[in-house]
């Protein structure tokens, strides 16, 4: 069983995450574990060794894992808690499935109401005037009978 | 008739199968009944032309053939139209149709010479979409994209619902039934445009275009999928990009989505001229004018004696040939006038009064009826999303002499004109104000449709009246305060912007106003009257009483702005516009991104956030704990890619 430990600098809800500083261990589980949450220990020279790491991969289960909780046992053991990050795991699969996307920072429709955009209480008002007016003024005379001689 | 065709999913269709014969899933019938109306609609308009036109390019041998071709001809554009579905509905939206149409077919319609189609004669339609596999037809025929429906005894119908290029859209088709195009003979089009470079046809003409030996006819019609040159989504990617695709076969309903829309302009002014009739005359008199009139009015009445017995006696006043003398707020240069001697009751004002000389010359008024446009604005957008609409953004209009008015920001949002119109009767100063919005070419930028027409048209009065007898006088003063009482007191009632209400005028009450128009027809006969029916009813000066427009939220901008009032208000019109302050945070788009409504592979997002409403998750070999875990990601909290 080898078992890679990384430093995760990445969101949880990024799909692909940027993971640094490898380390790889071996050996065997001892002791029955869930695949989607294991939970092992790992005997190791210096528990503070440990400190910087939080995300992991199995290569047997071909699956990441955020760590989740570290215990320190008796002696040199680590007790690593794992919970598995399903983005990582299936990225590949994930990116081709289907889907109807609701929300994305390429592709959009800006006339789609949107909810969580804010606006300011106070709103801007403006005028726009119409180029012509009535500036003018003159008078009309209304007669009776024809303007013709008779 | 041809035989028995065999199809490539083992679907047996004979030669007279229609479209009754196949049965499609709604989602196809939405799709698809547009393009098979199309070709519906192309055989029924070009063979009408046809006939219409003599059946030009029919020799006479063969036209007689034609014309008695055509209910064949309709026998056939059925079995295409069934062809047509079989292969859409076989293959999940896509599929090839072999043997379907074979051109020896159409050639039967002869009597073995091929009157319509010649010896390479096709029935193709074409539309946007750069599959590859016709690159043949393509190089034959010297066309860009195309697809081909019945071709020399091949017969093919290629449509991809999602391919790279084509997007899954069919926005326009072709149709083409002619003979064989020689790739030497260049098509000399005679209206309209072929091919355009993006590969768009333009929406909505037809042409028909004559080369050496081929005739056949382009139409786009934009409601064949119900789309129109805008699509509703936008794969694109940059920034404030706004173009994009409609979601492909997802129509929501099985209505027509026709976009086509009425356009035109302001209606031309009735010609009617009351003065033509013989019992009015309308006048221009300069002030100058007015004071010599009034002087022989007003003054010593041995002036009198030079006037005719009848106004000597004192049975008649001149007042009473004077109905009406006013103040319009137009200049002398709107007017269609002519100067001659004035006259009243068909006399001619001389006779050597000493204070006037011997006579008095007035411009006298030929054209009743005037048009005082006001100009135009333009309006654009400012966000360029949602928050140019309604409610986010709101608009009222002032109009002089009539008051504020709110108007739907979707109609007038993104107009290239908004012309204001006021169109005057001079004989009572009834106006109608007329509110046109134009607005053009918005498809491919916000999915509007053209827009060209008068939306708003409301009822008014710019008349000052003068009161020239005392009488008057009082009326006049009663109007007044009556108006002014009723505008403070009546609770303002908004005017619909748009529709038939609008363009019928408010409804209000006529108490107040009435007596303003009344005064006015007491001293004008009937005749006349019915050019106008605010002047009859009064109703519509009551109605600027009471429409003393709220706009955005109740806020009164100001009450009746008719008659006496109006010429002391703001006389220019302009537009109040409540826009949204936004803000939006440092990286908003890459943090939070925008909404859309997209059917496409989560990949297709390479950078930034997505959420989805649904996923389609079962390529993905994982349990359902785990799916349910990306699921509930992707849908509630989103995720980066």
């Amino acid at each position: 069983m080898t078992i890679k430990l990384y430093n995760n600098k990445s969101r949880a809800n990024k799909i692909t995450k940027v993971i640094e500083d490898e380390a790889v261990f071996t050996g065997e589980f001892i002791e029955d574990t869930s695949i989607e949450g294991p939970s092992f220990c790992l005997n190791v020279s210096d528990a503070t060794i440990l400190t910087n790491y939080n995300y992991a991969y199995i290569e047997e289960f071909n699956k990441y894992y955020f760590i989740i909780n570290k215990t320190i046992e008796e002696g040199n053991i680590v007790r690593l808690s794992l919970a598995i990050d399903v983005l990582m795991t299936y990225k590949t699969q994930l990116l081709s499935c289907y889907a109807t996307i609701s929300r994305s920072s390429q592709m959009w429709n800006l006339y789609l109401q949107d909810q969580s955009r804010q606006t300011q209480q106070n709103n801007n008002t403006y005028v726009l005037e119409w180029p012509n007016g009535f500036n003018n003024y003159t008078y009309v005379l209304t007669t009776l009978g024809s303007a013709q001689n008779i | 008739m041809a035989s028995e065709m065999v199809f490539s999913w083992g679907t047996n269709l004979t030669a007279t199968d229609t479209i009754n014969d196949i049965d499609f899933t709604a989602e196809q019938a939405a799709t698809f009944v547009p393009i098979l109306d199309c070709i519906d609609h192309f055989f029924t308009d070009y063979m009408q032309s046809y006939v219409e036109q003599g059946g030009a390019g029919l020799s006479s041998t063969f036209l007689p053939i034609y014309l008695s071709s055509i209910p064949e001809m309709r026998a056939r554009i059925e079995h295409v139209k069934a062809c047509v579905r079989n292969a859409i509905t076989s293959n999940n939206l896509e599929g090839v149709i072999t043997g379907a149409i074979r051109w020896d077919d159409l050639t039967s319609f002869s009597t073995g010479a091929n009157p319509i189609v010649s010896s390479g004669g096709d029935f193709w339609m074409y539309y946007y979409n750069d599959y590859s596999d016709y690159e043949t037809y393509k190089s034959n025929f010297n066309l860009n994209t195309e697809r081909v429906i019945a071709s020399n005894g091949s017969n093919k119908f290629r449509y991809l619902k999602d391919s790279v290029n084509y997007q899954g859209t069919i926005r326009y088709i072709l149709v083409r039934f002619g003979s064989y195009w020689d790739v030497n003979t260049t098509p000399t089009v005679t209206t309209g445009t072929y091919y355009q470079s993006s590969g768009y046809w333009t929406r909505g003409r037809w042409w028909d275009v004559n080369a050496s030996s081929s005739t056949y006819f382009l139409g786009s019609w934009a409601s064949m999928l119900g789309t129109s040159e805008y699509d509703r989504y936008n794969p694109s990617g940059t920034d404030n990009s706004t173009s994009g695709k409609y979601p492909s076969s997802e129509m929501g309903g099985l209505g027509t989505f026709d976009d086509s829309t009425d356009l035109s302009d302001i209606s031309s002014k009735p010609s009617l001229n009351i003065f033509n009739l013989g019992f009015y005359s309308l006048w221009n008199p300069t002030a100058a004018e007015l004071q010599a009139l009034s002087s022989v009015v007003w003054n010593d009445p041995t002036n009198w004696q030079q006037w005719p017995q009848i106004f000597q006696s004192g049975i008649l006043k001149y007042t009473d040939y004077m109905p009406s003398l006013g103040i319009f707020p137009v200049s002398s240069s709107d007017l269609t006038l002519q100067n001659t001697n004035f006259c009243m009751g068909g006399i001619i004002f001389n006779g050597g009064l000493a204070s006037l000389g011997t006579t008095l010359t007035m411009n006298q008024i030929k054209e009743q009826i005037i048009d005082i446009n006001l100009g135009s604005i333009s309006l654009k957008e400012y966000f360029g999303s949602f928050l140019d609409y309604a409610p986010y953004t709101s608009c009222s209009l002032y109009l002089p002499f009539f008051g504020t008015v709110e108007l739907s920001m979707n109609e007038i949002q993104n107009a290239d004109k908004i012309t204001i119109l006021y169109r005057i009767n001079l004989y009572d100063g009834a106006t109608v104000i007329k509110v046109h919005i134009e607005k053009l070419n918005n498809a491919a930028q916000n999915g509007s449709v053209d827009l060209k027409h008068v939306l708003y048209e409301y009822n008014t009065n710019v008349k000052t009246e003068i009161p020239i007898t005392s009488g008057a006088n009082s009326e006049h003063m009663k109007t007044i305060a009556t108006i002014v009482a009723a505008a403070a007191t009546t609770v303002a009632a908004p005017i619909a912007g748009a529709g038939a209400a609008a363009l019928a005028g408010a409804a209000g009450s006529g108490a107040a106003g009435g007596s303003a128009l009344a005064m006015v027809a007491k001293n004008a006969p009937e005749i006349g009257q019915a050019v106008s029916g605010a002047v009859k009813t009064g109703a519509s000066v009551a109605n600027r009483a009471i429409n003393s427009m709220p706009s955005g939220g109740g806020i009164q901008r100001g009450n009746n702005g008719s008659m006496a009032f109006g010429l002391l208000s703001e006389r220019t019109p302009f537009l109040v516009i409540n826009r949204p302050i936004q803000v939006l945070s440092e990286h908003y788009k890459e943090e939070y991104g925008y909404t859309a409504s997209i059917y496409t592979t989560i990949g297709t997002i390479t950078e930034g956030y997505i959420r989805c409403d649904n996923i389609d998750t079962t390529n993905i070999a994982c349990n359902e704990q785990e799916r349910e875990k990306l699921i509930q990601i992707l849908t509630n909290e989103g995720a980066y890619i």
